[in-house]
């Protein structure tokens, strides 16, 4: 799962919504589109023009043509030769020589440009594929940063969740596979990510850390700390981009403040802070994993719905907003079968602000585990599947 | 040739067509035969051609040139032109796809030698607004989009997005390299997204 900092270009997009990415560029693009709502509408997006374009209308040929055509024929008019194709080819051949280093410099500069930044993210030069856990930061100034409420918070579309279980949450680690499957045929697996969720404590309060990051290594790590009472979210930690990133967000009653460091050919530091949309349960919403906790707690009903928010970039606001609303709703109940075991489980439709592409999700009715998890697009689907879990459900 | 004027070309690799019982047999000559009666300018044969491959033809000049008046000119300059071109025709792989590139070198042609502003005409998205699986505002607005597009990004738009061409091929058919018109698309397309608000 790839952390929604640098994205795919829109040419990469497109020749992913157009079917034409080889296989292994596919898989890692149809992985990062899992954990990233606006590549997802922008490859809908793209989808939706070719599919707008080949549906413009055409008049039929006029019913004269024929007859003007057999006219011309008749008398015996002509046209310029209809295959005096490629003179442009024997142009190009006399000047290859000097083309070719132009063509060397453009390749050199298209290469430089092939990832560009995304509007959610910074400018070039982090490689977030890569990683190595930094230390901590420092953050400030944490009362000026927070000062001015976020006023571009959509609201949600349901009743803000106020009535989470902390009762039911329990401690464990599981383990989940993400694959994407291609027209139905076609099964990738991207990797396995790792779920845990333990006690701890923060600043000397008991709290509920959640992790989740690649089972295999420690590539990237994100970090959650919540009250061990109300599950309010209190600090979270992302580390990633070869060490080169660090974010840090901390959580007061009402604002949230961030330290974000980019390090490498050029370093650079934001701080930021908001205000919270609400006193709500916000969630530090980077991939479906970051449900895993909130799953637990959650008042599930066969008609159940509610809002929270989630969290996003705060020292770059300017590019997107820091909060969009969550809004859950609970669409049906069924088995389902994952190669941790078969679960009878609530499915739930999960939709960020806008999102054309909803996400899907399985929790399971006993344990409230994390089943399965579902990002759909116009001919893909991006699965993350329950492998194990800490007891049987 | 004259057994040619009530036939109907469909499938030029088949020489005979059996339909149900409930409609009538029709007949069609093999295409070699018709290749050879066009090649000698028989009117027949160039109808039948016409009948097969005309109205497909028209579509990739009028989404190329953007307007009927140019489309009908592509077209009737590809079946009189037809006789001496078919003098290049190799008859191998696909008489229909030979066609199109045919009709798309006209229709680019025209549009290298015009170099003329084309007008924006919505109310042709409106006369044939019963064909479009889009509903009308939508599909006038991003026929207008289209149509403002210069005329080397709107090509490989309508070859690439709409008539299924691959970039290599449309590179040989522009004079330019596959990663020129790939290129090309890109742009073409950020210009479309961008007079549709669909930025992000």
């Amino acid at each position: 799962m790839s952390m929604v900092l640098f994205h795919p270009t829109l040419g990469r997009l497109k020749d992913f919504a157009g079917q034409a990415l080889e296989a292994s560029k596919r898989s890692r693009v149809a992985g990062h589109l899992a954990a990233c709502p606006k590549c997802r509408g922008r490859v809908g997006s793209l989808a939706a023009l070719s599919n707008e374009l080949r549906s413009l209308p055409v008049p039929a040929p006029p019913g004269g043509l024929r007859l003007r055509i057999a006219n011309s024929l008749h008398t015996g008019t002509r046209v310029a030769s209809l295959t005096t194709d490629e003179p442009r080819t024997r142009r190009r051949v006399s000047h290859l020589a000097v083309a070719a280093a132009l063509i060397a410099a453009i390749a050199l500069g298209a290469r430089l440009l092939e990832r560009e930044p995304h509007p959610t993210g910074p400018p070039h030069d982090a490689d977030w594929m890569h990683t190595d856990p930094l230390a901590g930061l420092p953050l400030w100034p944490r009362v000026g940063a927070a000062q001015e409420a976020n006023a571009r918070v959509v609201p949600p579309k349901y009743a803000v969740i106020t009535d989470l279980d902390a009762g039911n949450v329990i401690p464990g680690s599981w383990t989940y596979r993400q694959q994407t499957i291609t027209d139905d045929i076609l099964t990738q697996v991207s990797g396995a990510l790792r779920l845990r969720i333990e006690g701890g404590t923060h600043l000397g309060a008991r709290v509920w850390v959640v992790t989740w990051g690649p089972a295999s290594d420690t590539s990237w790590v994100d970090s959650t700390s919540l009250g061990h009472a109300d599950l309010r979210l209190i600090h979270h930690v992302r580390r990633g981009g070869r060490g080169r990133l660090t974010l840090v967000q901390e959580f007061s009653a009402d604002s949230v403040f961030e330290a974000l460091e980019l390090t490498g050919p050029r370093t650079r530091s934001f701080r930021g802070g908001a205000a919270l949309p609400a006193p709500v349960h916000v969630v530090a919403y980077w991939n479906a994993l970051d449900l895993g906790l909130l799953a637990q707690a959650l008042p599930l009903t066969p008609s159940w719905r509610g809002s929270t928010y989630l969290v996003q970039w705060v020292s770059m606001d300017s590019i997107s907003p820091t909060f969009l609303p969550l809004d859950l709703r609970v669409t049906g109940s069924e088995w389902v079968d994952v190669p941790a075991g078969r679960f009878d489980c609530w499915r739930l439709d999960v939709q960020t602000g806008g999102d054309p592409l909803p996400l899907r999700v399985w929790i399971s009715k006993h344990r409230r585990w994390l089943v399965r998890t579902e990002v759909r697009g116009p001919d893909y689907r991006v699965e993350t599947l329950l492998v194990s879990g800490p007891l049987g459900d | 040739m004259g057994r040619l004027r009530h036939l109907t070309v469909r499938d030029e690799h088949a020489a005979v067509q059996t339909r149900t019982a409930a409609t009538p047999v029709t007949v069609r000559p093999p295409i070699a035969e018709l290749i050879r009666g066009a090649r000698a300018g028989d009117p027949d044969a160039l109808g039948a051609l016409y009948e097969a491959h005309g109205a497909a033809l028209f579509r990739l000049a009028y989404r190329l040139m953007g307007s009927r008046e140019d489309a009908e000119d592509v077209v009737h300059d590809v079946f009189v032109g037809l006789p001496e071109a078919l003098g290049h025709y190799e008859e191998r792989g696909n008489m229909a796809g030979w066609l199109r590139r045919v009709a798309a070198r006209v229709a680019l042609m025209r549009l290298r030698s015009h170099r003329r502003q084309r007008e924006v005409a919505l109310d042709r998205v409106e006369d044939a607004a019963g064909l479009s699986a889009v509903p009308l505002v939508d599909a006038a607005s991003l026929q207008e989009a289209l149509d403002t597009l210069p005329g080397p990004l709107r090509a490989v738009v309508v070859l690439n997005e709409i008539e299924g061409y691959t970039h290599a091929e449309i590179g040989e058919l522009l004079g330019i390299s596959a990663g020129a018109s790939r290129a090309r698309l890109l742009r073409a397309l950020k210009r479309l997204r961008h007079a549709l608000g669909r930025e992000d």
